[in-house]
Parts: structure tokens; sequence; C-alpha cells
């Protein structure tokens, strides 16, 4: 118990008058361990039992009051700053009972206890902003790595669209080919049906040529040097087709 | 104003005593509760002489329109190491009763032993005891609903929980936002 009660034994002396000095000095020597306490940091002792005690009860009155504010002082204090050191900023010191440089210091404390909070806001706000940014980079990176996802598949598509298109190149290309070799075997098949109409032509000079025979004997000879030379020609010409259709070819071989 | 120190008229009128603006009421209690030291200012608006009270339970101020669950919510915070600030009817030992602010936070010994109890109580601001009222009265209806003590404070304290919890806040911040002149940005 923090409390010094000063005993009955010292009233009582007080009372016969016998002792006076010695009352004195042990409430004096009460009081001083009291003040040391309170300097070596012990804000809990207290006087009591000098009420109506005129001589004493004042001294012990001043001490206790003394102690009293600055016991509330230091736990309103030490709370108040325990709960900034928490980010809690609702408990401020309570001004309302504190007087002069007790009040005083606790307008400083609650002041520096408002500055905390602002700062602390603050933090918060930025600590919120940087969040949020976290987030919106990871929402960019989302999207960029989708964006390459789509980029690659484009060019997968894009390399497949070419290889289509190369192969449809080299159809074309082919198809080309065989249209012009088409082409050239019509030529060739034109050319040996007018060779075939100049044999016909000659078959037909040779039968007039048998006629003439039968009609004149004159022209007997120079019939049979037409006939002759239309053999000949015909000879040749059937060789010339012979020829020519081996060397058409047709579509077939290189053909689409 | 009554007498600083002695004994006050043991009269059975009741009224509201105040006390000053600047003034506070002091007590300490062992762990038991047992009040081992109260100021003058306590002495006179208590109407109490040091003889009659020390020695005495600190509930022997406690008025009875105060809800049980006011003071379990008190006890429980100081069991637990904290402070806490309440807002308390007393009564006088003349039936007289007087509405403070208390601060209420474990005593320790110098190697961090729990030693008892220190009460600081301020007269509490207006704007906060008209809200405070109502609160009681609720929460005495509450209790009063219920026949068994357990019971009525259970009933009691979930009624407070379940304001603190509707408006997402703790009691320190609720007891603190109840006036403006206790808010740190007021102060």
């Amino acid at each position: 118990m923090g409390a010094i009660t000063l005993d009955t034994d010292q009233a009582s002396a007080v009372a016969d008058g016998t002792d006076a000095r010695a009352h004195t000095a042990n409430r004096i020597a009460d009081i001083t361990s009291i003040c040391e306490r309170a300097a070596r940091g012990d804000l809990e002792a207290r006087i009591t039992g000098m009420y109506g005690d005129p001589a004493w009860e004042p001294l012990a009155l001043a001490i206790n009051r003394m102690l009293d504010i600055a016991d509330s002082f230091v736990r309103e204090a030490a709370a108040a700053m325990e709960h900034c050191s928490h980010d809690e900023f609702h408990r401020p010191i309570l001004l309302r009972g504190l007087k002069g440089a007790y009040r005083q210091s606790a307008a400083v404390i609650n002041h520096a206890g408002l500055k905390m909070k602002e700062s602390s806001d603050q933090i918060r706000y930025i600590a919120h902003l940087a969040t949020e940014t976290a987030s919106n980079v990871t929402t960019v990176a989302a999207a960029c790595e989708e964006l390459t996802g789509s980029t690659s598949e484009i060019s997968t598509q894009a390399e497949g669209s070419a290889k289509l298109t190369q192969e449809a190149v080299s159809v074309a290309r082919k198809a080309t080919e065989a249209v012009g070799e088409l082409n050239t075997a019509a030529k060739k098949v034109d050319k040996i049906v007018t060779l075939i109409t100049t044999i016909a032509e000659a078959v037909g000079r040779i039968n007039d040529g048998a006629d003439a025979i039968s009609h004149s004997a004159s022209q007997q000879v120079q019939a049979t040097s037409e006939i002759t030379r239309s053999i000949n020609e015909v000879s040749q010409n059937t060789s010339l087709i012979s020829k020519r259709i081996g060397s058409v070819g047709g579509p077939g071989k290189g053909g689409v | 104003m009554e007498s600083a120190h002695g004994p006050t008229s043991r009269a059975a009128h009741r009224r509201e005593v105040h006390f000053a603006d600047d003034e506070i009421i002091v007590s300490k209690t062992n762990l038991k509760g047992i009040i081992t030291y109260a100021n003058d200012v306590f002495l006179r608006v208590a109407g109490y002489t040091e003889d009659e009270i020390l020695g005495e339970p600190h509930n022997v101020i406690r008025h009875p329109d105060v809800p049980r669950c006011v003071f379990k919510l008190l006890w429980d915070t100081l069991k637990s190491g904290n402070e806490i600030f309440a807002y308390v009817l007393n009564q006088a030992r003349n039936g007289d009763h007087y509405w403070v602010f208390a601060h209420v936070t474990p005593s320790f010994d110098l190697d961090g032993k729990p030693t008892g109890y220190h009460s600081n109580r301020r007269v509490p601001h207006a704007d906060a005891l008209a809200a405070v009222k109502a609160l009681y009265a609720q929460l005495r209806q509450e209790e009063q609903r219920h026949a068994e003590p357990a019971k009525a404070l259970d009933a009691g304290m979930q009624m407070v929980l379940g304001l603190l919890d509707k408006n997402s806040i703790t009691y320190d911040e609720f007891v603190f936002s109840l006036s403006k002149h206790t808010q740190l940005a007021s102060v």
C-alpha cells in the first residue's frame, strides 16, 4: 500500500505533550520518505492520517495534490503516446483538470499527436496509391501478356497464311505452265491439221492425175512425174506429221 | 459547497452535486478494489471522512442507476492491464449523486508488477452527458428485462457490443467520440 498513515501512538504523544519534538521528527521523516519515493519515480505514495491536524493537514494536502497531478499527467501522457504508437489517434490527453505547465505540456503533446495523425493519414494515402499502382501495373502486365499471346497467335496464323500463299503461288505457276504446254500442244495440233489438209489436197491431186492418165497418154509422163512429186510430198508431210505428233506430248506429262 | 473534508449531511435528500472543472477526484485501491487513498475532492464531493472511506470497497460510491454492464466492462478492461474511460454516476454518502468522466488505470510497482488501481475523475462535458444518459437508460431497461443477474448482465453487454459493432468502432473510440472536447482535433 502506498499511503503512509500516522499511527495512534504519535497522536497520543502529541496529546500528552510529552514528546512533541519526536512526533514532529516522525512526521517529517514520513513526508520525506514519500517525497523521496516520488523522486525515484514511485508516484503511488500518498500521505494519509493528517486530516484534522491543523499543523500538518495543509502540508499533507499540498504534497498529495502535487503527487496527484503528477501521477495523473504521467498516466495520461503515457497512455496517449502509446495509442499514437499504435496508429490510434482517438485518445488525447484530457486538458480538463490540468493546470499550468501540465496543461501546456499536454497541449503540446496533443498537437504532436495531431501531427502524427496527419503523417499517418498521408502514409496510409500513399500506401493506398502504391497498392493501387501495383494493381494497375499488374493489370497492364496481364494485358501485355495477353497481347503477346495474341501477337504470337497472329504470327503463327500469318506464317500459315504465307505457306498457303506459297502453295497457291506454286499451284498457280504449275497451272500456268500447264496452260502454256496446252497452248503449245494446241499450236502443234493446228499445224498437224494443216499438214493433214495439205496431204488431203495432195491425195486429191493424185486422184486427179490418175484421171488424167486415162484421158491423155501424152500427159502420162507428166502425170507420172506429178504423181511421183505428190507422193514424195505426201511422204515428206507424213514423216513431218509423225515427228510433230511425237513432239506434242500433251498436258498429261507435265500436267497440273 | 460542502465542507472540504469533514462528513457531509446524511439527510436523505437527492440532489446532484458538482465539483469544479479544474478539479480531479482521485482515489487508489488495491487489487481487490479496497480504497487505499482518496483525495480531498473525493472526500468533499462523496461526503466521507478519510477514516470512513479508507478500507472500504470502491463500489461504496456506486450508484444503482448505472448499468451493471458498464462496471463489468470497466473491471474486465482493468484486469487485462489496460486503462479505461467511462462516464459514471456516483452516489455520495447522503444519497446525492454526481456524474464523472472516470479514467481508471492499473498501477504497477517499479518492477512492473500490478499493485492496484488508480482513478481520476473529471467533470464530464455536457454534450457527452446527454448521449450517455440516453444510452444508460436503454441499457438499464435491457438489464431489467431479466430477473437473473447473470442474464441481465449478459444482455447489457450484448447491447453494448452490438452498438459498437454496428458503428464499427472500439469502445475507446466510442467513449472519446461522445464529446467534441475529448477528441484530438478539438483539445
